[in-house]
């Protein structure tokens, strides 16, 4: 049985459940989705990873691993958004297991990074000199192993 | 993947376009009012005020946030003719002296503008929506169930804004006759938009809809037809039972969601978001009505005929229970995953629109109620700005009309009344008379002298 929470999205946008943590991730279009604040490959908090220069993958802040918006979108909880207001539900939630809402700032809902910046991704989308990385696009779907792994 | 409409500009016409083939509809001789403030028995003639349409911008479709606003009961208006063309409706009386109006109605000439300009018009009122209300995430049918039964409990355990403003209001019969015109607009056409829905082939979810019809429509029994004992309802109250003899006090907020009912059943890619909101719809009814029932009663005691509720507050027991488990869910089990996202959508839409009708409602019984305070705060209002100035004649054309930000209404010359509500007494104003006109609030003003003329003040409001 899911749990349902209410969300006013004017004040909140992460949704602590117990050990999970969910962030609001805004597509370009205004598009919202609550997604959960993980990185496939070690558990990085996505919410403060970067969009690369197509838009289209966030580069997790603690390995550099790329990882597809289409695919961590798809990792979304269900969610009901009427203007400000959005109603979630966390599916096999326990009434005992605590849910807090907070305001975090959301790196990944920034615009995507400047490729001319140092340190950011060339156009191309490959890796800058932040570090080495694995480029995953649908890893998220498999979060029971490492990306490179699955790879 | 799931089901998402096609993305569609705003508009195929530029609202130059929209606006003049809008008007041109608008400017048929059927639309131009009469003196009373009621309309007759004629259901092919609604005052559709040609002239507030030259003051709407239909460039800039209508936001979520304006849904009082000029323009929205100026369109919806529209909106509403333009669905009530696709009806059958036939005056009680009898056709004979009506025969012109009736040809003129559903005439080829109205017709290709309403054609021409339907869809576009839809995307005027309408297109917030897809901004508005966003469904994401892994949306199965056990979810899909969870957020209808959330909501439904919601609204059992809420409050009703509009039948509280009638439980305090001063004049409690007037404010509930406001609450009963507004819900005039479907009960006088009852389940119209629902019977778009009935044709084609879709299974056992059809049958069960078709259920829910017949309850409607009364079994083919006139009598039981919930048309028929609203009417009843109606006329116990002393009031006026043919369609629409309240149309110049309906409300944008109330037209809005009798309008989103068409909208989501003419075209039916929209099938799912429908077949959402008619489940919350019929979900809440029967809560709903049950509250109407004890307010109604403590009003008017025994002096009113509330069949038409208890109906309600029984039958949309199981019409919740039909609509949910044989329609809503059997979709979502039968059609898979993918169509759930427009069944919350449509559930979620139903819910808040159905929030604009309570608050436009409540707004509207409220101020009705309190023009005594009113005429206070004209006095001690702020203008701002050069006022617009309006003139009436005595016997001239009746409409009602509202504004998107508060104004005092000045009487400048001659004796007029203020016209707030269907069945209130009008408030006569005399030169130098003000009255503080809240943003969104409808009202007619009707000469009582000769003539007379009126300014309306922009009101400073506070940032």
């Amino acid at each position: 049985m899911s749990r349902i929470v209410v969300m006013d999205l004017r004040e909140h946008n992460t949704v602590l459940a117990g050990h999970d943590r969910y962030f609001v991730l805004v597509g370009p279009d205004g598009d919202s989705h609550l997604v959960r604040d993980w990185c496939p490959h070690r558990g990085g908090p996505l919410s403060l990873s970067r969009l690369t220069p197509d838009g289209r993958r966030l580069t997790c802040p603690w390995h550099g691993t790329k990882v597809g918006v289409a695919a961590v979108r798809r990792t979304g909880l269900p969610m009901v958004r009427s203007g400000d207001e959005a109603i979630v539900l966390l599916p096999d939630t326990p009434d005992d297991v605590p849910v807090t809402l907070v305001h975090k700032r959301i790196l990944a809902n920034l615009p995507p990074e400047d490729p001319d910046r140092p340190g950011s991704d060339g156009p191309d989308g490959s890796a800058g000199p932040a570090g080495p990385a694995g480029t995953v696009e649908d890893c998220a779907e498999l979060p029971a192993l490492p990306c490179e792994e699955q790879r | 993947m799931t089901i998402q409409e096609q993305s569609l500009p705003v508009f195929a016409s530029d609202g130059e376009v929209l606006r003049d083939r809008v008007a041109s509809f608008a400017a048929n001789q059927l639309f131009g009012g009469r003196p009373d403030l009621l309309h007759g028995p004629n259901p092919y003639r609604r005052t559709l005020v040609p002239e507030a349409l030259a003051e709407v911008d239909f460039d800039r479709p209508l936001g979520a946030r304006e849904f009082a606003s000029s323009r929205a009961l100026t369109v919806h208006r529209i909106l509403g003719t333009y669905y009530e063309s696709e009806t059958v409706l036939l005056p009680e009386q009898g056709l004979a002296g009506l025969r012109p109006d009736f040809e003129a109605f559903y005439g080829e000439e109205l017709r290709r503008i309403r054609e021409s300009s339907l869809s576009d018009l839809e995307r005027f009122a309408f297109g917030f929506l897809d901004g508005e209300v966003e469904v994401s995430g892994d949306c199965t049918p056990e979810v899909l169930d969870t957020y209808l039964r959330h909501l439904v409990d919601e609204a059992a355990r809420g409050d009703s804004p509009a039948l509280d403003a009638i439980a305090t209001a001063a004049d409690r019969p007037a404010a509930a006759d406001t609450y009963l015109v507004q819900l005039a607009l479907d009960g006088l056409t009852e389940a119209s938009a629902m019977s778009r829905n009935l044709g084609g082939a879709y299974g056992p979810e059809q049958s069960a809809l078709f259920k829910v019809f017949i309850d409607e429509f009364g079994y083919g029994v006139h009598e039981s037809k919930h048309t028929t004992i609203f009417t009843k309802m109606l006329g116990s109250r002393g009031m006026a039972s043919h369609v629409h003899a309240y149309w110049n006090f309906y409300l944008p907020g109330p037209i809005a969601i009798n309008n989103h009912y068409y909208l989501l059943s003419r075209d039916h890619a929209k099938f799912f978001r429908y077949a959402g909101a008619v489940a919350y719809a019929e979900a809440v009814f029967a809560p709903a009505f049950v509250k109407m029932i004890k307010v109604f009663r403590d009003v008017f005691g025994d002096d009113v005929d509330l069949h038409y509720c208890d109906e309600h507050a029984h039958i949309d027991e199981h019409h919740g229970r039909i609509t949910r488990e044989e329609i809503l869910l059997a979709l979502a089990e039968r059609h898979g995953n993918h169509v759930v996202p427009e069944l919350m959508r449509g559930i979620a839409e139903a819910r808040m629109l159905g929030g604009w009708f309570e608050d436009d409602t409540a707004a509207q019984i409220t101020w009705s109620d309190t023009i005594p305070r009113h005429r206070e705060l004209a006095a001690d209002a702020t203008l701002d700005g050069p006022p617009e100035r309006a003139e009436r004649t005595r016997g001239a054309a009746f409409h009602t009309r509202n504004h998107d930000h508060a104004v005092v209404l000045e009487i400048e010359d001659g004796e007029a009344e203020l016209v707030t509500s269907a069945t209130g007494t009008p408030t006569p104003l005399a030169k130098g008379d003000a009255v503080l006109v809240p943003a969104g609030r409808v009202y007619g003003v009707r000469a009582l002298s000769d003539a007379s003329s009126h300014l309306l003040h922009p009101v400073r409001t506070s940032a």
